[in-house]
């Protein structure tokens, strides 16, 4: 018989959608938080600090340390932190459980050798003045602090939030005892104890993950295979990461606004303060954005793409289509609301606030902008996460490239205009992408079905 | 899978095949492959149509050295696909397709409308990227489809409109490159090489022969009406009874339609027999285009094995063909049964490859067993003619579709009489009809009704018993193969057809 009937119908019982979405959407929740947990614990080693310190230039100069340790570790594992939380969803969609374990180990190895490469060489060069026992710490809680970020990707696949948090406070108890142990030896004390901790932390979590994800194999590198690489989303963790910390660079090395601290490192006593003081401020507002992705947003996402691919006729595919619109509008409308509410009594209370930690007054107009500009980046956040629901990678890719140049731009602009202008940079940089996140979100969402169908 | 591929755009009949020659074995394949051996002096070329690269597994045939041209395509490969690009559409465009479709949908047979023959409507106008990305594209299935059944599942309806449709732009594409090629378009079926020639016809003017060996369109049908995975939600209160669910509807109405668009392409509907040549014009033929040419086999070949013949007739049954459903293996199993009560020694070969339906080939050989037949049915798997055919009594068909089967005609020539069940040719092939003559020759067999294990065991045993009934059927046999369907006789029409085809596109 000739033609391709035959063919023609095994053809379009397989057709299904291919382009089934992962949730991976804790992407930006996950690449969010330790970068506010790492905030929150530099204002915090500064305060457990001082009161066995006293010389105060030492512990600037250990903030100022941890704060790049901070930085180069989440810029130098943005890339993959995105790209593993896609890495791990895939696996766990394909229930391939015992490739977890091993590749996580992998993926550490990884990162140990990258930084092993990229960064130590340039550390312990840019502290040969300063102070070998100081630069051996600095490049241990490097690689302790990137490896950390990478399991942190796998801690919503715990489940096990107990645990989790009781980590997180039992490794900050420990540095506080071992603070107090080796404050006597300063900066490198201080130094010693952080790293202890973090030390601490990472065993603890990697306890965690051993037990959750068992596996009869040891190190694999099954990630790095080149069909399992998504060049977009490890583009964009990495553009992310350097965007958000791009606004501080700048102070830090403006010769107007930046001061030498230790080493090549500097910090920018005008700008610091009242930023990493106003990020502490969005704490509500994630948790917030957690609790509706988590329930409202994902109940809407499914009930979308079950109806897309159990056959549902087109009017119920388009009444789930408004369902799901509604629960992104419902999230960032809910995150905007309490934040405003946040943002406005810390507005009324910042003075009493300042004087409370005897912090200078001269920061407030600063701090007032800030808590606008942080504000926005939780929206700008928000968005991210409904988009990378959406399995959108350009939108992100564009929205997080536009960051990043607008930030550059608009923060080196700032300083040309003068102290007044500090800090509108940032915030109008966040401003501009979180409008722009809301136009691509809103044309997502109206073509939704569209590309669904047309594009899988 | 090894991919061979000639090129040249000088030569004289550019043959379309879909799904067949020379990447799959079949009926369809040794006609084309005896056609261009059997014409040495024409110079042919050959375009392959495949659903996907993975559906095939290497060549079947050595090429002919007559073979000038050789080409492959895969309708439903990735590679053929444009890339992924978001595109609006205009409305100017979109509002004509609206047009044609209403054209089509239309209850009576109107004229294929000019914009569907016309090759830039698919490459300029309404390009593949269009239909499969744009907006308006989208837009428009989602209005038909609220229009027509918006109580199917949408995920189903998509699917299959787009699937159906999208060859139709890969083929607009393959045919846009061919318009030099050849002086005569041959396709051996309508779908989409049907199109392919009609479009190249269209474009240049060049005569297209169209050679249907079963009923494209018909096959399709029963394609889609087996489909299980077409779901119908509706409720018993939604359906009317004898309504059909509208996507199995939407298919058969598309192949229809390319049907249609062949048909009026074609300055020569073949077909292989009466019946088949009534169900073309029933489909749309003109039928002052149409005409039959019966399949020719190598009949000096074939009467050899005359000689080679036990003296008494062997007692022995054979069904030569593929074990699958369409063949109804289990009636002639059944039939067996009936036979062996009367005569204990008969036997029942099914001759053929088992491979295609594996559960229907365990489900024969447990009736078989369930009927005590484990010593008088054999399933001997694919075996040559030539060695087979000496050994049998008579061959038989119990198939529930047909068209002209080749084995019958062979069987024929090696005087082997034969049962068969009244579908496609069975009656000319067994009692004559192409003309008084032939009637004349007289009957070569036997002819019942389909799915009567009974009329087909009393068949069978006269066959076996009654020597006289079997001498006069093999005579009428030789006789009917040798005077109508030889080799000769297939490859003179042919010749014939082309000459009158080049003297056209000469003019």
């Amino acid at each position: 018989m000739a033609g391709i009937g035959f063919e023609l119908s095994k053809i379009l019982k397989g057709s299904r959608l291919s382009s089934l979405l992962r949730a991976y959407g804790y992407s930006m929740v996950i690449a969010s938080g330790p970068w506010l947990i790492s905030i929150v614990s530099v204002l915090l080693t500064g305060y457990i600090a001082k009161p066995f310190i006293k010389d105060s230039a030492q512990i600037t100069q250990f903030q100022v340390s941890i704060t790049y340790l901070i930085a180069f570790s989440l810029i130098f594992t943005g890339h993959l932190q995105l790209y593993y939380t896609r890495y791990i969803a895939d696996r766990i969609y394909e229930t391939d459980y015992s490739r977890i374990l091993p590749n996580t180990l992998g993926v550490i190895l990884f990162v140990m050798g990258l930084f092993a490469v990229l960064l130590y060489p340039v550390f312990i060069y840019s502290f040969r003045n300063v102070s070998a026992m100081f630069a051996l710490f600095f490049i241990l809680t490097l690689g302790i602090m990137g490896s950390i970020w990478i399991l942190n990707t796998l801690l919503t696949g715990i489940k096990n939030y107990k645990y989790v948090t009781f980590s997180f406070l039992f490794a900050y108890l420990v540095t506080i005892v071992c603070t107090y142990y080796l404050a006597k030896y300063g900066l490198k004390g201080l130094m010693a104890a952080y790293f202890t901790g973090q030390t601490l932390l990472f065993f603890m979590l990697l306890a965690a993950i051993i037990r959750a994800f068992p596996s009869t194999r040891l190190v694999e590198f099954d990630f790095l295979r080149m069909n399992r690489l998504y060049p977009i989303i490890m583009a964009t963790g990495i553009i992310y990461n350097l965007a958000i910390w791009v606004d501080k660079f700048i102070f830090w090395y403006h010769p107007e606004t930046g001061d030498n601290v230790i080493g090549p490192l500097r910090n920018s006593i005008i700008y610091d303060l009242p930023i990493f003081l106003s990020y502490l401020a969005i704490a509500p507002g994630m948790s917030v954005m957690f609790l509706r992705l988590e329930t409202d947003f994902v109940d809407a996402y499914d009930g979308y793409f079950t109806a897309v691919n159990s056959g549902e006729n087109l009017r119920r595919i388009y009444n789930r289509n408004s369902e799901l619109a509604l629960a992104a509008r419902l999230l960032l409308t809910e995150v905007l609301r309490l934040q405003t509410i946040v943002t406005i009594v810390l507005l009324m209370l910042s003075e009493k606030i300042f004087d409370f930690f005897q912090f200078p007054k001269i920061y407030l107009p600063l701090f007032y902008i800030d808590l606008i500009g942080t504000q926005m980046q939780l929206l700008f956040i928000s968005i991210l996460s409904i988009l990378f629901y959406l399995n959108r990678q350009m939108e992100t890719l564009a929205l997080t490239s536009l960051l990043l140049i607008l930030n550059i731009a608009l923060s080196y602009l700032s300083i040309q205009l003068g102290p007044f202008f500090h800090g509108y940079g940032f915030t109008l940089s966040f401003f501009i992408v979180s409008v722009s996140g809301i136009l691509f979100l809103n044309r997502v969402m109206r073509r939704i079905n569209y590309e669904t169908f047309m594009f899988s | 899978m090894k991919e061979e591929s000639r090129s040249c755009a000088d030569i004289d009949v550019l043959l379309l095949g879909e799904g067949t020659y020379p990447y799959v074995r079949g009926g369809v394949s040794s006609w084309i492959h005896d056609l261009i051996t059997g014409l040495p002096r024409i110079n042919f070329g050959l375009v392959f149509l495949g659903a996907r690269r993975q559906d095939y597994t290497g060549l079947k045939y050595p090429l002919p050295d007559n073979l000038r041209h050789f080409e492959t395509h895969y309708l439903f490969d990735p590679s053929e696909r444009p890339r992924k690009n978001l595109i609006e559409g205009t409305k100017k465009v979109y509002t004509l397709v609206a047009g044609i479709h209403s054209t089509f949908r239309g209850r009576e047979k109107m004229a294929i409308p000019d914009k569907v023959k016309n090759l830039d409507f698919y490459n300029k106008e309404v390009t593949f990227k269009h239909y499969l990305f744009s907006r308006r594209s989208w837009d428009f299935i989602s209005e038909q489809y609220s229009r027509h059944c918006p109580k199917m599942p949408f995920l189903d309806y998509f699917w299959t409109l787009r699937n159906i449709h999208s060859p139709i732009w890969v083929v607009a594409g393959i045919a846009q490159k061919l318009l030099k090629h050849g002086r005569v378009l041959h396709s051996p079926s309508t779908g989409y090489a049907g199109l392919l020639g009609s479009l190249i016809h269209f474009q240049t003017g060049k005569p297209l022969i169209l050679t249907e060996h079963g009923i494209y369109t018909r096959e399709r049908k029963i394609d889609i009406l087996k489909a299980e995975w077409i779901v119908d939600t509706r409720t018993f209160l939604e359906k009317n009874a004898g309504e059909m669910n509208y996507i199995r509807e939407l298919w058969i109405r598309f192949f229809e339609t390319m049907g249609r668009i062949a048909y009026s392409a074609a300055d020569e509907v073949i077909s292989l027999f009466e019946q088949a040549r009534d169900i073309q014009v029933a489909y749309g033929a003109a039928p002052g285009s149409t005409r039959v040419v019966p399949n020719g086999i190598d009949f000096v070949r074939l009467n050899a094995l005359v000689a080679a013949r036990p003296e008494r007739v062997p007692k022995v049954i054979g069904l030569i063909g593929r074990v699958v459903s369409i063949k109804d293996i289990k009636t002639f199993i059944k039939a067996m049964r009936v036979t062996v009560n009367r005569l204990p020694e008969a036997q029942g070969w099914i001759i053929g490859p088992q491979e295609e339906d594996p559960e229907y080939t365990a489900e024969c050989k447990m009736l078989a067993e369930a009927l005590n037949l484990e010593d008088n049915i054999k399933f001997t798997g694919f075996r040559k003619i030539e060695e087979v055919l000496p050994q049998l009594g008579a061959v038989t068909l119990t198939s529930v579709s047909e068209g002209m089967p080749l084995s019958v005609i062979e069987a024929f020539a090696a005087g082997v009489p034969a049962v068969l069940t009244d579908v496609g040719a069975a009656r000319q092939l067994v009692e004559g009809g192409l003309d008084a003559e032939d009637t004349a020759i007289g009957k070569a067999g036997e002819v019942v009704g389909i799915s009567d294990p009974q009329a087909l065991s009393l068949a069978y045993i006269r066959m076996l018993e009654d020597e006289r009934h079997w001498k006069s059927c093999q005579t009428a046999a030789i006789e009917r193969a040798r005077k109508y369907y030889t080799r000769e006789k297939f490859l003179h029409a042919y010749g014939e057809i082309y000459e009158k085809a080049f003297a056209k596109w000469r003019a």
